[in-house]
């Protein structure tokens, strides 16, 4: 059996209030390739998903969370040991905004130390139509200053996306798969899993259609 | 994969290939060997070198768990001929045999073909004398191959025919495959009918190993007789082979079981092995449920790969393991001597370490040298299920206070605590349904909403198999179950299978379900697990899932639920309520709490965590109870005397001929009270309850308070 391309794996989290899209997300990027490409899991809640970047191939294992805050506290059951998380909030909703604050601040403090963060204001198709003019009837509540603002602080990527439409989506995972470093994807990866099934690339034509794609032609996931 | 082993053995010393050629000595080890070399790991190294072949252990296993292992070779092999009972059966082959036997069960018999011809192989250890020791069979069998041992003349005769009879036996193992996928068609679909009845088809797929168990539960009883019947007609050693033969796959599960419900639990595990990992035979139905058709080849690539032990145990048969086996048996013998001296974290190091070395001796073995990665993570899987099947007793809390109630190692004990308190937490809180927990159930499909009941019933059911199986593959694998039932709920309701909308359902699962040890069997499966298979994938991410929903659980107030605190407190004060009925009946009819399983008789200090209450607990309320049902006491109402009647019968318990005797209580009661007028009354019950009315003992007790006062 050959091992065309070893894949490495990587635990990534994704956070956010209950109903912001963090599995329509995740849903968006695993459905954008062929189907036998597909590992079938026992639901959404774990998904995984390979990506190619440049010459490294990495197998996203994407761990969802309940967003509701009654269930905050299982959280760290899921962000330990993740290599990456994806803290998503509604950029019509500021309350989820103010949430997604509250996860960074706490993956800063409890999570491994060189986790790679992104921050996604999801929903952006809801906002495509505003117009600067009219901001009372807006539907955007959420700047693209604040989440920027926000991410410059705490040091984490940020991008705006729409699970509906695919903008921007797969540049989340190109993203964060570029910054995580090369030798905590090495470390990570488990000896012998998931790396049979890596013939050749995924194809891109599928999921080309409605994607708004700003730049990340490199994925192949 | 690191080659320098912690253990610091020698390569070289420790295998010696030429003790291969023993013949009836196998079973002294190379281990004596190894005490010379330089000892990095006293303990493990003490371990391996400390072999004792004589030491028995296959008693430990019951008679009823070899019939598993015998009755259905019979079955597929048509009877055993010349005698020739393929004793290493797999569960593989238990369920094929079941589906031709049987014509109304077809279970998962797809998966189930693939693999049985590579299990004809194993009809060819035969009329192997009674070994004691499991691995001594592996032994046995090596040397039996070899045809100039003159030793074993039995297995020669077997050996010369072995090639023509695996050929034969793959042709019929053909045949029935051809059958059995013809039967397959035809039966799935009646398996989908008759376990949901009720539009829930698109579910079975899901979990076709819950369906089709069930129906072959039923279906196999009836066939599990006949094939017991078959089998006191065998011979005597036949029995022992098989019993051996258990002892080294180390189901022995379901001890305590009936024999048809050891049988049962097999199939449970048969039809749960690979179906449930890749859903193999369920693709086109998944498809239904707008999930993506899957390249059956991709199956594979799951964190949860398929399994095959036999696979494994076949391996272990061939001559050139022979070291592997014999490093497993003296590790196994030494363990099992020695485990219960160690802490909880000894004995968690020395089977990782263990694994550890073993991995490093299967790159020099065939046929393990030459496997690629994915045998050799079955060898990995087959070596773990191996070992944790025969040291479970030493692993798992609540086997080890059985074991050996004197010396509990404390993180283990701690493990018993907090089962013990997550019981009692479960109990407070049975009354939580879906809406406290948000969990819309108005968004269920109308076909669905009746039957919303049984599909946590299904889920709860797969939880609580969890106690069933002793490897913590398996373990994880009643808990995978249980969490793919949610989700196949969740499908068919049209619902998202998002973890916003699974998390509420599998805490609600657990709350319901009631598992008895869930945090031990938790702990077990994190400790005693392979690393390689805990750190990442879908396992890792369900066990992650049921631990937060534990934590949940444990720290589950009123802020958690959707809940008015009325409605909130209501519950709660009907439960204290509840608790100190039950407390004050189960004091004054018996001793101890009606769920602990009573410990008079093995001595247990700590009390197995299965039941709702502490002891401690009872005692503190124990006056207080007394002086409310004092009524209850003089003058006990027949009804609860049935009710308690009946839980006893339930339990099972030891003490179920402890019955207090009312009359008898009451009349010393009420003779102590005239001899000790100056005793309080409620003491005075005590004492009488405590000593179950014996008037010379009470008096004593009563004497020496008297005096004291």
């Amino acid at each position: 059996m050959s091992f065309p391309n070893p894949a490495t794996s990587v635990k990534l989290v994704l956070l956010g209030e209950a109903a912001v899209g963090k599995s329509s997300l995740v849903l968006r990027f695993v459905s954008n390739d062929f189907q036998e490409n597909k590992e079938p899991t026992i639901g959404a809640a774990f998904l995984t998903q390979k990506c190619t970047i440049g010459s490294k191939v990495i197998k996203y294992e994407i761990w969802d969370t309940a967003g509701q805050e009654r269930f905050a506290s299982l959280a760290p059951m899921y962000y330990r040991n993740a290599q990456a998380a994806i803290v998503v909030y509604d950029v019509t909703k500021p309350a989820s905004f103010i949430r997604a604050r509250h996860w960074v601040k706490e993956l800063h403090e409890q999570a491994s130390k060189d986790i790679t963060i992104a921050l996604v204001g999801n929903k952006y198709d809801l906002v495509e139509q505003d117009s600067p003019e009219d901001e009372e009837n807006n539907m955007r509540k959420v700047s693209v200053e604040e989440g920027q603002n926000l991410a410059d602080e705490e040091g984490i990527l940020f991008f705006e996306s729409s699970a509906k439409s695919g903008y921007n989506v797969n540049d989340i995972f190109i993203g964060i798969g570029s910054k995580i470093p090369e030798s905590k994807v090495a470390s990570s990866a488990p000896g012998g899993q998931g790396s049979s099934n890596t013939e050749g690339r995924i194809d891109l034509t599928s999921n080309a259609a409605n994607n708004n794609r700003s730049g990340g032609g490199e994925c192949a996931c | 994969m690191s080659f320098n082993s912690p253990l610091g053995f020698s390569i070289s010393k420790s295998t010696p290939t030429t003790s291969t050629t023993n013949t009836n000595g196998t079973s002294t080890t190379p281990s004596s060997h190894e005490s010379t070399t330089t000892p990095k790991s006293p303990f493990f190294q003490n371990i391996l070198a400390k072999t004792s072949p004589s030491i028995e252990t296959s008693p430990k296993v019951l008679p009823t768990t070899f019939v598993d292992s015998t009755t259905t070779p019979v079955l597929i092999r048509g009877g055993g001929d010349d005698g020739n009972l393929s004793t290493t059966t797999t569960i593989n082959n238990i369920s094929h045999s079941h589906n031709n036997n049987t014509n109304n069960n077809t279970v998962n018999t797809n998966n189930i073909n693939n693999k049985v011809s590579s299990n004809s192989i194993n009809s060819s250890i035969n009329n192997i004398p009674n070994k004691s020791d499991l691995i001594g069979l592996f032994d046995k069998f090596d040397i039996g191959v070899k045809p100039a041992d003159s030793s074993e003349p039995d297995k020669q005769v077997h050996e010369d025919g072995e090639e023509n009879k695996e050929e034969k036996k793959e042709d019929e193992i053909d045949q029935e495959q051809e059958q059995e996928q013809e039967q397959d068609s035809t039966t799935n679909e009646k398996v989908t009918v008759e376990v949901n009845k009720t539009s829930l088809m698109t579910i079975q797929p899901y979990n076709p190993e819950l369906t089709s168990t069930e129906i072959v539960q039923e279906a196999s009883s009836s066939s599990v007789e006949e094939s017991v019947h078959e089998q006191d007609l065998n011979e005597k050693e036949q029995q022992d082979d098989n019993k051996d033969l258990t002892d080294i796959t180390g189901d022995v599960e379901g001890l305590e079981s009936s024999e048809i419900e050891e049988y049962e639990l097999k199939n449970d595990e048969t039809s749960k092995r690979r179906p449930t990992i890749s859903s193999i035979h369920s693709e086109s139905k998944i498809s239904r449920i707008a999930q993506p058709q899957v390249n059956p080849e991709e199956q594979y690539q799951q964190s949860h790969k398929p399994f095959y032990f036999q696979n494994f145990l076949n391996q272990l048969k061939k001559k050139s393991a022979d070291p592997i086996v014999r490093y497993i048996r003296s590790f196994l013998v030494s363990f099992l001597r020695q485990g219960h001296t160690f802490t909880a974290e000894q004995r968690i190091k020395i089977i990782q370490d263990f694994k550890n070395f073993m991995n490093e001796k299967f790159t020099l073995y065939e046929p393990f040298s030459s496997m690629d990665e994915i045998d050799l993570e079955n060898s990995r899987e087959g070596l773990e299920k191996l070992i944790m099947n025969r040291l479970y007793i030493h692993c798992f809390p609540p086997e080890v206070i059985k074991e050996n109630p004197n010396y509990i190692p404390p993180s283990f004990e701690d493990n018993l605590k907090d089962d013990k308190e997550f019981s009692k937490q479960v109990e407070k809180f049975s009354w939580i349904n879906g809406i406290h927990l948000d969990i819309n159930i108005n968004q269920l499909s109308e076909s669905i909403k009746d039957n919303e009941r049984d599909f946590l019933q299904y889920s709860i059911t797969e939880m609580n198999k969890i106690n069933g199986y002793r490897a913590p593959r398996d373990k994880i694998i009643c808990i995978l179950n249980a969490c793919k039932i949610i989700f196949s709920y969740l499908k068919v309701s049209k619902q998202e299978t998002n973890a916003d909308e699974f998390i509420p359902l599998l805490i609600l699962v657990l709350i319901k379900a009631k598992t008895n040890n869930l945090i031990s069997n938790i702990n077990y499966i994190e400790n005693f697990r392979g690393q390689e298979w805990l750190i990442h994938g879908e396992t890792s991410y369900y066990l992650s899932s049921i631990q937060g929903a534990i934590g949940f659980i444990q720290n589950l107030n009123v802020k958690d639920l959707t809940v008015e605190q009325d409605e909130y407190n209501a519950h709660l004060e009907a439960w204290e309520a509840e608790e100190k009925q039950k407390q004050a009946q189960q004091a004054l009819i018996s001793p101890q709490p009606v769920h602990i399983p009573q410990s008079s008789n093995n001595n247990n200090t700590t009390l197995p965590p299965s039941q709702g209450l502490s002891p401690s607990s009872v005692l503190i309320t124990s006056a207080e109870m007394f002086t409310k049902s004092i009524s209850n006491f003089l003058s006990p109402s027949p009804q609860q005397d049935e009710d308690h009647q009946h839980q006893h019968q339930h339990q099972h318990q030891p003490e179920e001929s402890e019955t207090h005797d009312i009359e008898l209580e009451k009349s010393t009661f009420n003779n102590l009270q005239e001899i000790f007028p100056t005793l309080d009354i409620p003491i005075l019950k005590d004492i009488v309850y405590m000593n179950k009315g014996d008037i010379d003992i009470c008096i004593d007790t009563c004497l020496k308070l008297v005096n004291d006062i």
